[in-house]
């Protein structure tokens, strides 16, 4: 884990607040300056998974093969010796320094076949998650925090690919609990090296993923997509900074969500094209629907860019459904509510009708269309 | 638009000017009550100015510095070095022999007349903080406008300006703005009646002109129901001075079915601070439209901002950054939808070279209630090398579910199938890049009386040529 954390003091690092440009637009809980943790004793074996975590533990229930998994207590070498830009904060300290429990995963074969974690927790912890695939191999994982997850959990994750390695990352976050899911993810991408990362946000109350990728070596490639649906109160935190450091690197960020009740989403990210890398390629979109009145959104795509031979674009949107779509599908006969639900399928559909969404696409799907029926009905009941 | 008929003859502004007062007040650095006070009163200000100023210094003093923008810059700002007022005054010598040689290239390679140089270059002009205009606008009184300085506007017209002064940008918005409001000085004020269409721009040069000089300027146009005016501030040909801090305020107000254009064109020199706050209240149907261009200082901060009060009102930006060696252009736009069926547009051009920081910073809000309000942004950044960098930083905070917002941006370097087009036709490299660049600002130029358009394009090429190699 990162060295310059663990080399500070915590009575060095100041309280954070919402003035903080990194958690601006959250209201924060007293407690993010000084997280409250648990233990976890129970694990119960969940089917489908290869791993069972709660954030103190984990249990293998079935073996991957090509993939060990080491105890964060008996782990040697950190995935990650230190960040190149990520500042840490208040926050990310107390995730470095007091992480409750988790496991190293080390990648020696080239893994087909998803490799999937299952978290639970009825207390609050740091869970570490590391992942490190070895030169020229790939792999895939899924993490999942659904309804097993029952109180507070603030998932550390470190990523290290190796030269011309390659990994595919779904986080998945459904859990219907009322709760705070706040993640921090670096990953560290090697020469030739490429991330993938699918990210479904649709529950706890605050779900919140703040990702630092450093492309460090020539030709290394980071892809994100990620789709969110608020209801309720919910809020949808998604923070996405990416760093060209190396040159002829590409970066592609795609983000959607759909906006209910009282709910509201952030999206903010940065791209950095360092001084020297040349041939970088990088896109950023992230569009936003809002469905009812009470609902907002604030999106903050940066650019900082130190090159000149780059490639560099964002878009970002937020608003209704556009007018001439109602009327292409309604002049087809189909009814108004009916033609939104279409509407909006559609609109989650170039993400996740892609192929490497293949495992979850159906899930998420009837995920999506059923938390839309949610707000509608609520809509109806007035 | 017809070509601005104003008379611009700067040699002329030494002969009416007198003094009476020149020896009364000794100018001293830094900044105080006491200096607060004799300013006040070296202007005969109404005993709520006074008031005014002391309590925005209060509050100068206890806001923080930004910590969001150039902090290095901001850094070494020493507000104890500059002098808040100077009193206009004829002794000033002529020093042309101390203009850097470079500014009189310019002025040179721009083909200004020597009267107009020596006025640009500070050395041979009679006021300090205060505006010069052109010259007295007979058909404009006849229509009922008021235009003089501020100074003037709160003896004359003491009703209007304490309405208005601070109604948009409050004493305490930022620690800039408080400063201004503690030690303003010049800067212009302009009414616009009802219905009345003022067809040729106004103008007013501003300048610094005394080493270590700061100047405060603010100004107030008022545009009453269904009038319009197109106000032009700045010139394109480099304003010398050293070690300047610039940081006005400029409020507007355009009632409703109004129309205000307000267009800059900063071109201090490489080592002054521009610090500036701008901000428009526009009502039911009104337009409000800032174009603003920054080329010269060496650390711009501003984004000019309209506030959409009303149904139907109206707001645009139209910004041109070029930031060159050493300088930090951080420039925007901020709009803030308060009412429903509000519209607004931001279109952001921005080219960094020799190593210069290009920023778009900008803010569009849309409150709940806002109903159907539409925005759109769109942010193009040019970075001619490798030393130099381009940044933007885009802010949406959407509160309301039928509002309609956008933001597109693309950085890029000059593409290499236009270079090879306008070169096999015989231009230059620098030529041809210098082209492109005045075809990438060209949505900014075209929208300049004639002269102003000009000599701006002029002067890009100057820019693009100076320091060395292009591409």
């Amino acid at each position: 884990m990162d060295k310059k954390a663990r080399s500070k003091d915590i009575s060095d690092i100041a309280d954070l607040t919402s003035r903080n440009e990194d958690w601006k637009y959250v209201s924060l809980q007293s407690d993010i300056n000084n997280l409250e943790l648990g233990n976890n004793t129970e694990l119960e074996p969940t089917e489908g998974y290869h791993l069972d975590a709660n954030g103190t533990s984990y249990n293998i229930n079935s073996e991957v093969d090509g993939v060990t998994f080491t105890d964060l207590v008996d782990i040697e070498n950190p995935v990650i010796e230190e960040s190149i830009k990520r500042p840490i904060d208040k926050f990310l300290f107390q995730q470095i320094t007091r992480a409750t429990g988790g496991f190293r995963v080390d990648v020696n074969k080239d893994v087909t076949e998803y490799c999937k974690v299952n978290f639970q927790s009825k207390q609050s912890t740091i869970p570490y998650i590391g992942v490190n695939v070895n030169k020229n191999k790939s792999a895939k994982f899924f993490i999942n925090f659904g309804d097993l997850v029952q109180s507070n959990i603030y998932p550390l994750i470190e990523l290290n690919l190796d030269t011309n390695s390659n990994l595919e990352l779904i986080i998945q976050v459904t859990s219907s609990y009322e709760i705070n899911l706040i993640n921090s993810l670096y990953a560290k991408l090697e020469k030739d090296a490429s991330l993938s990362i699918h990210m479904v946000s649709t529950g706890c109350t605050f779900s919140r993923s703040r990702i630092d990728v450093d492309l460090f070596g020539n030709g290394s490639n980071f892809n994100i997509d990620g789709v969110y649906f608020g209801e309720n109160k919910q809020t949808h935190d998604n923070r996405v900074f990416v760093n060209h450091l190396g040159q002829n690197t590409t970066s592609n960020m795609q983000t959607k969500g759909v906006l209910g009740d009282e709910s509201t989403s952030i999206f903010t990210g940065t791209i950095h094209i360092a001084e020297g890398a040349s041939k970088t390629e990088s896109h950023q979109e992230n569009r936003n629907i809002l469905l009812s009145e009470q609902a907002s959104a604030q999106s903050v795509p940066n650019m900082e860019i130190l090159c000149d031979d780059v490639i560099c674009g964002h878009g970002s949107s937020v608003g209704p459904i556009d007018e001439n779509l109602y009327h292409y599908v309604m002049s087809r006969g189909v009814i108004k509510e009916k033609a939104e639900k279409l509407l909006i399928k559609g609109f989650f559909n170039e993400v996740i009708n892609k192929d490497s969404w293949n495992i979850i696409n159906e899930e998420v799907s009837s995920q999506l269309i059923s938390k839309y029926d949610n707000v509608l009905e609520r809509a109806n009941n007035g | 638009m017809s070509m601005a008929n104003i008379d611009i003859d700067l040699g002329k502004y030494s002969l009416g000017w007198s003094d009476p007062e020149k020896n009364v007040f000794k100018p001293e650095k830094g900044l105080n009550e006491d200096i607060i006070r004799k300013m006040s009163e070296i202007k005969e200000e109404p005993e709520w100015m006074l008031e005014y100023r002391l309590d925005a210094y209060k509050k100068f003093l206890k806001k923080p510095m930004p910590d969001w923008v150039a902090k290095e810059k901001l850094g070494s700002l020493d507000f104890d070095d500059i002098y808040y007022y100077i009193k206009p005054t004829e002794e000033q010598a002529d020093s042309w022999d101390m203009v850097p040689d470079e500014i009189k290239e310019t002025y040179e390679k721009l083909g200004i007349p020597q009267a107009e140089r020596s006025y640009l270059a500070g050395v041979t002009a009679q006021y300090e903080s205060e505006v010069v205009y052109h010259k007295n606008r007979e058909d404009l009184e006849e229509l009922g406008v008021l235009f003089c300085d501020m100074d003037t506007a709160v003896k004359e017209y003491p009703e209007l300006v304490k309405e208005y002064f601070g109604s948009v940008i409050p004493s305490g918005d930022n620690k800039f703005a408080a400063l201004n409001s503690a030690v303003w000085s010049g800067g212009s004020f302009i009414y616009v009646p009802k219905g009345v269409h003022i067809e040729d721009p106004l103008q007013a040069y501003f300048r610094i002109n005394a080493e270590n000089m700061g100047q405060f300027e603010r100004t107030l146009i008022l545009v009453d129901e269904g009038a319009s005016v197109h106000y032009i501030e700045g010139c394109s040909a480099p304003v010398y001075t050293t070690d300047a801090l610039h940081s006005a305020v400029v409020e507007i107000v355009v009632k409703a079915s109004g129309t205000c254009r307000y267009t800059t064109i900063q071109n201090w020199s490489n080592d002054v601070f521009n610090l500036v706050t701008k901000r428009a209240q526009a009502y039911g149907n009104a337009t409000m439209e800032w174009i603003d261009a920054n080329i010269g200082s060496s650390l711009t901060v501003k984004y000019p901002s309209v506030y959409l009060m009303e149904p139907g009102a109206h707001g645009e930006v139209l910004s041109v950054a070029f930031a060159n060696s050493g300088q930090h252009q951080d420039t925007g736009a901020k709009m803030v939808h308060l009412a429903p069926d509000t519209t607004s547009l931001i279109t952001s051009k921005s080219i960094s070279k020799g190593g210069g920081r290009g920023a778009y910073r900008g803010l569009v809000r849309v409150e709940e209630g806002a109903e159907t309000a539409k925005s759109f942004v769109r942010c193009d950044a040019l970075i001619l090398d490798d030393n130099s960098r381009s940044d933007t930083y885009p802010y949406m905070e959407i509160e309301e579910s039928t509002a309609e917002i956008g933001h597109e941006a693309t950085v890029s370097k000059v593409g290499e199938d236009q270079l090879f087009y306008l070169m096999s036709r015989g231009l230059s490299e620098e030529e041809a890049t210098s082209m492109i660049v005045a075809g990438f600002v060209e949505e900014f130029t075209k929208t300049l009386p004639m002269e102003y358009a000009m000599e701006f394009n002029k002067l890009i090429e100057i820019n693009m040529i100076e320091a060395g190699a292009v591409g």
